[in-house]
């Protein structure tokens, strides 16, 4: 009886410290700063509206909502709220590569 | 503690509802947190061939486009890319510098990332260009991380429940294997304080621990059984074992006291050597019964031929019966099979044989008639006799039961009582019956209950 | 004969010794384990009177299985108050030869070691027992006295074998009901005392000198040749 307890007891015990294992980070660096990523600040904003300008230009008709993100993304962007700004300005990117894309 | 089986059926339960936790979360993690790492690693993966294509096509300034493009088109903005020289310069990507964590190419690495003033966690991949170039190629886990964490919380609390819940069942499961064996402790108590007619209660539901209850009981009813065998020994051996004693003493205090001559004194001492040895045949012949009730001789069981010894035992006492101008008429068949003691069988039929001899009147006729029955052999001793009246046939086998007509003749009155021993330790039955006139016994003894082999 | 009880009761072991002597043996005693297995070990004894229980540390079955294992196969009767059939068959098994329950009868004890020890010097199977002018053939299972044929039934025969086989010793009722009839209990009336005088009516009551002699508080015995 005692030795079936035991059994169990070691099989639970390795379990439980082989998830614990699982769940934690494998390789956390030290205290390391974290790296400045450069794809949110307002300097990208401009650089993303550049390119919408550009594609607007050149496309013969712009969808409808390319040109609401871009101007709600301009006007965010110029508010402060920078990473919605670019996002919508991402989309309207995409919409107008494959607007512009040959069908 | 760990004397308690209940707690160690709690421990073993509790133990095997952690293991069970454990390999739940185990498969948790694997299928939702494991399943998010391989994505990324496969994105980043496919990424890094479409941007090597790209390297070849067009080499440097091509893959530049690229990263910019992809850059533009991130919408989740969750892309982390960074190109540089071989001074570590920045050429093209979203990353503010090389981070120093990232030494080795074909590794992964998680860099903590800043976005927007929000700290996350990116998983990154190094290559090495040819021309010195060295790429970076990630993505944010930043979900991943946070499910991790959200995981770790959920086992930590799993496990303090399941400590929770272990001492829990610890005490419910001790307690209801207390209530369970406290019937049996307590009805065993109040026997060893003496109460004897305590049984184990059942409680109806048929399971193991009604089966133990009834074994128990079972056992309790047996030895109630023995005990008052004992109880009647005793007031036996108070009433009438007494009387032979206190005569023997008698004799030899009067001819200590009395004896005229040296004949007399040789006589009373052999008269009370012979009284002794009266009282020893009985102490033999209840030690005997004891044995035979206590079952020990039931090892010595074995498939016999009853035919031989019945035989013999009808020709032993056919000539004292001859003797008292009594017919011994014997029934035996060629072969009887028979499963049991042969010494105690023989000792059996001898004493309804010896009784029915004694008590016969002369120019009667003793049978003796041994057949194979139904459920195994039978053997009836009948006489034409004074037999037992009718109110005495029940008590006839108890110890030295002697009927009023029997009080004259010799003999301690266990003869019955012997045979009534063998057949229940054979599981059979002894059967008095008035013949009309006389005593009819029939010994019953059954088969046993596997076929015999051989 | 040359005899050796191993009894630690003083008593009883005096009462033996004596009786013993009495009758014409010659009678070794030690009153322990240790020392009985000793002599009866190194000296050669006709027969060996052993109690079961002995201080000293060894008892009465370790002797028996002792002397049993050095191939000694002198004749053992064991001396026991433990009555039980389980310690017979217990007795019996470690290698002795008779068993003998307290208390006993002298008469008993002599009769039963005088057989034992007779049993031990058979010259081999015979096939014909002579006593005086009773002959007994075995192989054509016919008795003849002075000449005369003596019909007998089976029974009768086996029992008047018995008798000559242990002719000129005691033969107890016990050992005849054991012997002749394979039945060991002892019976609270005489069966044997009915079977053996019908046998006497066969065999001494048609002639001048009876054979089968009744020994008083002990059983019979069959007469051998007058010395």
């Amino acid at each position: 009886m005692m030795s079936l307890t035991r059994s169990y007891g070691a099989a639970g015990l390795a379990l439980s410290v082989m998830a614990g294992f699982a769940v934690t980070p494998p390789s956390v660096a030290g205290q390391t700063a974290p790296v400045m990523v450069t794809s949110d600040t307002p300097q990208y904003c401009l650089h993303l509206l550049d390119q919408v300008s550009e594609l607007m230009r050149l496309a013969p008709a712009p969808p409808p909502e390319v040109t609401s993100l871009s101007t709600a993304g301009q006007r965010m962007c110029g508010q402060g709220h920078t990473r919605g700004g670019i996002m919508r300005l991402r989309r309207a990117l995409v919409l107008l590569k494959e607007h512009s894309l040959p069908p | 503690m760990f004397r308690s089986a209940g707690v160690r059926f709690a421990v073993v339960y509790a133990l095997l509802l952690a293991a069970s936790a454990a390999a739940l979360a185990l498969f948790l993690w694997w299928s939702t947190a494991g399943l998010l790492d391989r994505q990324t690693e496969t994105a980043i993966r496919a990424d890094a061939q479409g941007l090597s294509e790209r390297w070849e096509e067009g080499g440097l300034p091509a893959l530049v486009l690229t990263i910019d493009e992809r850059l533009s088109g991130n919408v989740d903005d969750d892309a982390v890319y960074l190109l540089t020289n071989a001074r570590m310069q920045r050429v093209a990507g979203n990353l503010a510098g090389w981070p120093s964590i990232v030494r080795e190419p074909d590794t992964w690495y998680e860099l903590p990332v800043q976005r927007a003033g929000i700290l996350s966690l990116a998983l990154v991949w190094r290559y090495d260009l040819p021309g010195g170039y060295h790429l970076l190629i990630g993505r944010d886990v930043q979900v991943r991380a946070q499910l991790r964490r959200l995981l770790t919380d959920a086992l930590l609390w799993a496990l303090v429940i399941v400590a929770a819940m272990a001492v829990a069942g610890a005490l419910i499961v001790r307690s209801l294997l207390r209530r369970t064996l406290a019937n049996v402790s307590t009805t065993a108590n109040a026997i060893a304080a003496g109460d004897f007619a305590q049984r184990v209660k059942l409680s109806g539901r048929g399971d193991e621990f009604d089966q133990l209850a009834e074994v128990i009981n079972d056992m309790l009813d047996r030895i109630g059984r023995l005990m008052d065998g004992v109880k009647q020994v005793s007031n036996a051996i108070a009433h009438d074992l007494r009387t032979p004693i206190t005569r023997a003493r008698a004799r030899l205090e009067e001819a200590s006291l009395r004896a005229s001559s040296p004949e007399a004194l040789r006589a009373a001492i052999d008269r009370a050597t012979a009284d002794l040895d009266g009282i020893v045949a009985v102490f033999q012949a209840l030690m005997r019964i004891s044995e035979i009730e206590a079952g020990s001789r039931r090892s010595a069981f074995a498939t016999l031929d009853l035919a031989p010894p019945l035989a013999d035992l009808a020709e032993l006492y056919g000539a004292v019966a001859e003797e008292k101008g009594v017919t011994l008429s014997a029934d035996i068949p060629e072969r009887l099979p028979a499963h049991g003691d042969r010494e105690l069988i023989q000792q059996a039929v001898a004493n309804l044989l010896d009784n029915a001899v004694k008590f016969s009147p002369p120019g009667g006729t003793v049978r003796l008639q041994a057949r194979p029955a139904a459920a195994g052999v039978e053997v009836l001793v009948a006489d034409q006799g004074a037999g037992i009246p009718p109110e005495d046939l029940k008590r006839a086998t108890e110890r030295f039961f002697r009927g009023e007509s029997a009080r004259s003749t010799p003999g301690a009155g266990l003869g019955l009582a012997l045979v009534q021993a063998v057949a229940q330790l054979h599981g059979g039955t002894l059967r008095l019956e008035d013949a009309a006139p006389g005593l009819a016994a029939t010994l019953s003894l059954p088969a046993p209950e596997e076929p015999a082999h051989g | 004969m040359r005899i050796l009880v191993v009894e630690d009761d003083k008593d009883v072991a005096g009462f033996v010794v004596r009786g013993l002597r009495e009758a014409g043996h010659v009678v070794e005693h030690a009153d322990n384990g240790r020392d009985g297995l000793f002599m009866a070990a190194s000296e050669s004894f006709d027969a060996v009177i052993l109690d079961r229980m002995l201080p000293g540390g060894i008892d009465g079955l370790k002797i028996l299985e002792t002397l049993r294992g050095q191939k000694n196969s002198v004749p053992v009767l064991i001396l026991s108050a433990l009555a039980e059939v389980d310690e017979r068959v217990k007795g019996l098994k470690a290698g002795g030869d008779d068993y003998l329950t307290k208390p006993f009868a002298f008469a008993e004890l002599l009769a039963r070691v005088e057989a034992l020890a007779r049993r031990g010097k058979t010259e081999g199977p015979v096939t014909k027992l002579v006593v005086e002018d009773l002959e007994l053939d075995l192989l054509s299972r016919q008795v003849k006295r002075a000449g005369q044929k003596i019909d007998l039934q089976p029974r009768e025969f086996r029992l008047l074998e018995y008798l000559m086989r242990h002719a000129g010793q005691v033969v107890t009722r016990t050992m005849l009901l054991e012997g002749v009839w394979d039945y060991h209990f002892d019976p609270q009336t005489n069966v044997i005392d009915v079977h053996v005088s019908r046998l006497r009516q066969k065999v001494d009551k048609p002639f001048p000198v009876p054979l089968i002699q009744t020994v008083r508080n002990a059983g019979y015995m069959l007469r051998a040749e007058r010395a």
